[in-house]
């Protein structure tokens, strides 16, 4: 099973949003960062992130907009500009549906742009929408290097 | 007049002579017979001409019609590489038509074979036409053997198989073909069609056909493409005679030659035989398929005695006769006039010489006789007194010469009866003479003794003229003095009249007071030192002097402005005009002089007010720019604040409802029934919250955001609203669209909102228990449309009216309709940014209707 990284700095939303993938139920393991900056260094494999045993690439992130140190679309636009990452899927999900942050996010990159539904009950009904079509109907794309293998010239 | 008798001169002298009118006739009619003979000539000519050009043209434009057909024949390859015989006869069908194109034999194909290829070729041909050889036999480099031709008659049959590339004459013309690329007419030959007794003269026009049926650029690939020829065989009487059966048969001989004119290249001549000696020929040249004819045409016979010419001794025969008996009429006119004319003729002359002079005379006169009566009047006198003088004559002068005095309108005294042998006497002034009409004429009118060589002669002579035109002219001039005596005294501006040497000699009562010297003291003095300031003093000079000098004026007949003197030397402020009088002696100058202080000064103030208007707008400008960047802080500042709502605030929220929903999930089993209407409580109060927030956000956005104008299908914006919501289907609802919807103009995701807001309000707002019904239909008002939602609902009180578009104004309790009270005020600040407005009728209880003002979308 592959992971889904979730970027949220909301520890409500983080606590809500695990209880919602046990509902649904989404069964990938689910890692969370909590700023922008940590979900860069996840990626790329910085520090502790370079054990990929534990802290395995993604096959999908969910990323919030409003993010400490780095914003969502910064974090978008960094994860475009590395060449083994710029086919991982990442999916908006966010509070805003102001247009000039979707159109910005979709500009930047992003697969998909969700708005975090208002209630519980909705939260539900929206992830099992998302698993059955990005986790099962959508065709991902095939798995990236790891970042480091790259960098070493392997 | 010397003209006049001139000609009276000549007609008498000559012209009633009978020889002169004799040899004159003669000459005429000579005239007239050669100019009718030349004429004759060119009309002959001309005919001869026409018919020559028409026999050519026909000739040259229906062989160039052939061989058009040929060329046409050649394209075939253009549409297959190879055919058989039916093939090739089905496509020449397509346009040939034998009695339409008469002359032509037929029309075939003859194909090239080089040696190499000549058993394979004709094995191929044979297997078509068993008779098929190539004739004449004998090894060759290269055949071009006929192998179609059709129509397939006895004549044509016998060509079959013959190699015309065998004969110099078809070989010259075949090879120019191929290398030209252009269809060639062949020189004179034989045909070989030619089986009869009766042979003519033949030719034949080759067509070249090269593979794919185009002409190649360059010489070698036409030599190496050719295919073959597509080709007419012609005899030569058939075909010229054919040519004019259908057409109007040639009414001169002609012979066609085959390039010089001689016996042995001639190839037709036409029926009609020349006369014996032609009186007209003429030779053509023609191109025939690139090659040149000669055709001699000659006249015939019959077409010469067409001439007119032998009209002539017939026109010049008459005109001999005619001029004979002519002459002799005259002579014997002539002999009687003569006698009589002389005597009357000396005394009629003089009679008219003094009825002329008296005549011309511009005066009335009147003659009267010892006795007193009339003895002549002329033509003016007849004209004023209306007596004629066959009238007048004989009668007593009182009669016909009647006269008043004007003033007292008593008759003036005869004057006749104190006029002296010596001197004339006038008649008062004030006469007026009184036709026969009863006009009356003022006269100024004299009468005297006739008389000759100083002794009277007997009789009076009146000589009157008319006044009417004198004390016309007198009246009027005192009238302008008049009236510009008055225009002067009354004028507003100062009016100042100088004579050429500088004084002045006229000054009204304007002057005296804008300037400030009485009439009496300036007249006749210099104008100068009195009212032109001192420094214009020398430009004034030097301007007078120029004027005088050449005529040349700055400122006569224009309105300038300058500066005035007045009385102690005061300058004002003044506009001045300056006029020639025009009248005859030394020149005369008028000045109109106007003080326009008063007038500077309101400009001035006029000035000032302007100068501090710009000031002002100036300031204003530069406050409104302040307070826009001010606004803009404003809205920027707004927008950061909504942004940071729509992701911050809401949080919280999220938080709230998904907490309650936590613990309802978790601890259901351990909560009271009313604990867990608490936390439903709790949950349904966050959600209201996130929607008030969410709509609260996208009024701001209507409020804010930039509207482009799009024409907007609105059946199409409904249908897609109403598949979007099973609220709005059945069966929770009916909606009824009138179709069609017109367009509007509009924003399109505005629009939707407005409409999703009505539609959701009239579902909503509906009574327990009853099916919402909503009808929408469109109506078109004055280039706009009119959008109708109408609903069966609750309706909407009359007191609540104004309430309803209020924003987070709610009407009914939450507990009955929930809705954040935001909705409508979308819609009225939606139609207001869209240029629309929105407006409802409502009957509580039966329902309500709302309306859409939009602008029309435009038909493009």
């Amino acid at each position: 099973m592959k992971t889904i990284l979730l970027v949220e700095d909301n520890e409500d939303d983080i606590f809500l949003m695990r209880r919602a993938f046990k509902a649904a139920p989404i069964t990938n393991p689910l890692a969370v960062v909590t700023d922008g900056q940590q979900a860069v260094d996840y990626l790329a494999g910085n520090g502790e992130y370079a054990n990929r045993e534990k802290f395995p690439l993604p096959c999908l992130i969910l990323l919030d907009m409003k993010l400490p140190y780095l914003n969502g679309l910064e974090v978008i636009k960094w994860v475009r500009q590395q060449p083994s990452l710029q086919t991982l899927l990442i999916v908006m999900l966010t509070a805003s549906r102001i247009e000039v942050d979707v159109d910005n996010a979709y500009r930047a990159g992003v697969n998909g742009f969700l708005v975090k539904p208002p209630t519980a009950e909705k939260l539900i009904e929206m992830l099992r929408a998302l698993k059955k079509f990005w986790l099962e109907f959508n065709q991902s794309p095939p798995p990236p290097f790891p970042v480091s293998h790259l960098e070493t010239g392997g | 007049m010397t003209m006049r008798s001139g000609t009276d001169q000549f007609v008498t002298k000559y012209l009633a002579q009978p020889l002169p009118v004799l040899a004159l006739g003669l000459v005429i009619t000579l005239v007239v017979s050669l100019n009718f003979l030349e004429n004759a000539r060119t009309d002959f000519q001309l005919r001869f001409n026409r018919h020559v050009e028409r026999n050519s043209v026909t000739i040259e434009s229906s062989l160039r019609h052939y061989t058009s057909l040929l060329e046409a024949g050649a394209s075939i390859f253009a549409f297959r590489t190879s055919f058989t015989g039916t093939e090739f006869q089905n496509y020449i069908e397509g346009f040939y038509r034998p009695h339409e194109h008469p002359g032509i034999q037929g029309i075939g194909f003859a194909r090239y074979i080089p040696d190499p290829q000549r058993e394979q070729a004709e094995r191929q041909i044979t297997e078509e036409n068993p008779t098929f050889r190539i004739r004449p036999t004998g090894e060759r480099p290269e055949y071009i053997p006929i192998i179609y031709l059709y129509p397939q008659d006895r004549r044509n049959l016998a060509a079959m198989g013959y190699d015309m590339f065998s004969e110099p004459v078809r070989r010259a013309a075949m090879i120019q073909a191929r290398d030209t690329g252009m269809a060639v007419a062949s020189g004179k030959v034989e045909l070989v069609q030619e089986i009869d007794e009766r042979k003519q003269a033949g030719f034949l026009i080759y067509a070249p056909a090269y593979r794919d049926g185009v002409v190649p650029q360059n010489l070698e690939m036409r030599r190496r493409n050719l295919v073959g020829f597509v080709y007419s065989p012609f005899r030569a009487d058939d075909l010229l005679e054919g040519i004019f059966n259908l057409r109007e048969q040639p009414r001169i001989h002609f012979t066609v030659f085959d390039g010089e004119p001689v016996p042995e290249n001639r190839l037709h001549h036409s029926r009609l035989a020349p006369a014996p000696s032609p009186r007209l020929t003429q030779t053509r040249s023609l191109d025939i398929a690139n090659r040149k004819w000669t055709v001699e045409f000659a006249s015939t016979r019959s077409f010469e005695q067409t001439s007119r010419e032998k009209w002539m001794p017939l026109i010049a025969g008459t005109g001999a006769l005619l001029s004979l008996l002519f002459s002799w009429v005259v002579a014997s006119l002539s002999k009687a006039r003569s006698a009589a004319e002389l005597s009357q003729k000396e005394e009629r002359e003089q009679r008219e010489r003094l009825r002329v002079i008296l005549a011309s005379i511009g005066d009335g006169v009147i003659a009267i006789d010892p006795h007193g009566n009339i003895s002549f009047v002329n033509a003016v006198a007849e004209r004023y007194t209306g007596w004629p003088f066959a009238q007048a004559h004989g009668r007593p002068l009182g009669d016909v010469f009647r006269t008043l005095n004007g003033e007292t309108r008593e008759q003036v005294p005869d004057a006749t009866a104190r006029v002296s042998a010596k001197q004339g006497l006038d008649f008062p002034s004030h006469t007026l003479l009184v036709s026969r009409d009863g006009t009356e004429t003022p006269i100024a009118a004299n009468v005297s003794p006739i008389r000759n060589g100083g002794r009277s002669a007997g009789g009076l002579v009146i000589v009157f003229h008319d006044l009417t035109e004198e004390q016309k002219s007198r009246r009027a001039l005192q009238e302008s003095e008049a009236r510009s005596s008055g225009i002067l005294k009354s004028a507003l501006d100062a009016i100042v009249t100088t004579n050429e040497k500088g004084e002045i000699i006229e000054w009204n009562p304007a002057a005296e007071r804008i300037f400030g010297y009485s009439r009496d003291k300036v007249m006749n003095q210099q104008m100068e030192p009195l009212i032109i300031p001192p420094p214009l003093r020398q430009p004034h000079r030097r301007g007078m002097e120029r004027y005088k000098a050449t005529d040349e004026a700055k400122v006569i007949g224009r309105r300038i402005e300058t500066t005035a003197m007045r009385r102690g030397g005061e300058e004002f402020p003044a506009e001045l005009a300056i006029s020639r009088l025009d009248l005859p002696g030394p020149a005369l100058f008028t000045a109109h002089i106007r003080d326009i202080t008063e007038r500077k000064q309101t400009e001035a103030a006029l000035h000032e007010a302007q100068a501090q208007l710009t000031l002002r707008a100036t300031n204003l400008e530069e406050l409104v720019s302040e307070r826009t960047v001010k606004l803009q802080e404003v809205i920027a500042e707004l927008e950061a604040f909504s942004y940071s709502i729509s992701h911050d605030m809401r949080a919280p929220l999220r938080a709230i409802e998904g907490f309650a929903h936590a613990l309802l999930d978790d601890y259901k089993d351990r909560l009271e029934p009313e604990g867990i209407g608490y936390l439903n409580r709790i949950m349904s109060a966050a959600v209201r919250m996130d929607r008030l927030i969410q709509d609260v956000l996208s009024y701001s956005r209507v409020v804010r955001s930039d509207i482009e104008f799009v024409s907007v299908d609105t059946e199409q914006l409904l249908g897609d609203i109403i598949s979007q919501y099973p609220e709005f289907q059945a069966p929770r609802a009916e909606v009824v669209i009138h179709r069609p919807l017109l367009k509007v103009m509009g924003q399109e995701a505005s629009l939707t909102q407005c409409l999703s807001n009505l539609l959701g309000n009239a579902v909503k707002f509906v009574a327990p228990g009853i099916t919402p019904h909503v009808e929408i239909w469109t109506e078109e008002a004055n280039n706009h449309v009119r959008l109708y939602i109408k609903d069966n609902g609750i309706g909407i009180e009359p007191r609540h009216r104004d309430r309803v578009f209020m924003i987070l104004e709610r009407v009914h309790p939450e507990a009955q309709f929930s809705g954040t009270g935001i909705g409508l005020a979308i819609v009225k600040k939606s139609m207001e940014r869209m240029g629309g407005t929105v407006e409802f009728e409502s009957e509580p209880g039966r329902g309500t209707t709302f309306c859409l003002h939009l602008p029309r979308a435009s038909f493009l």
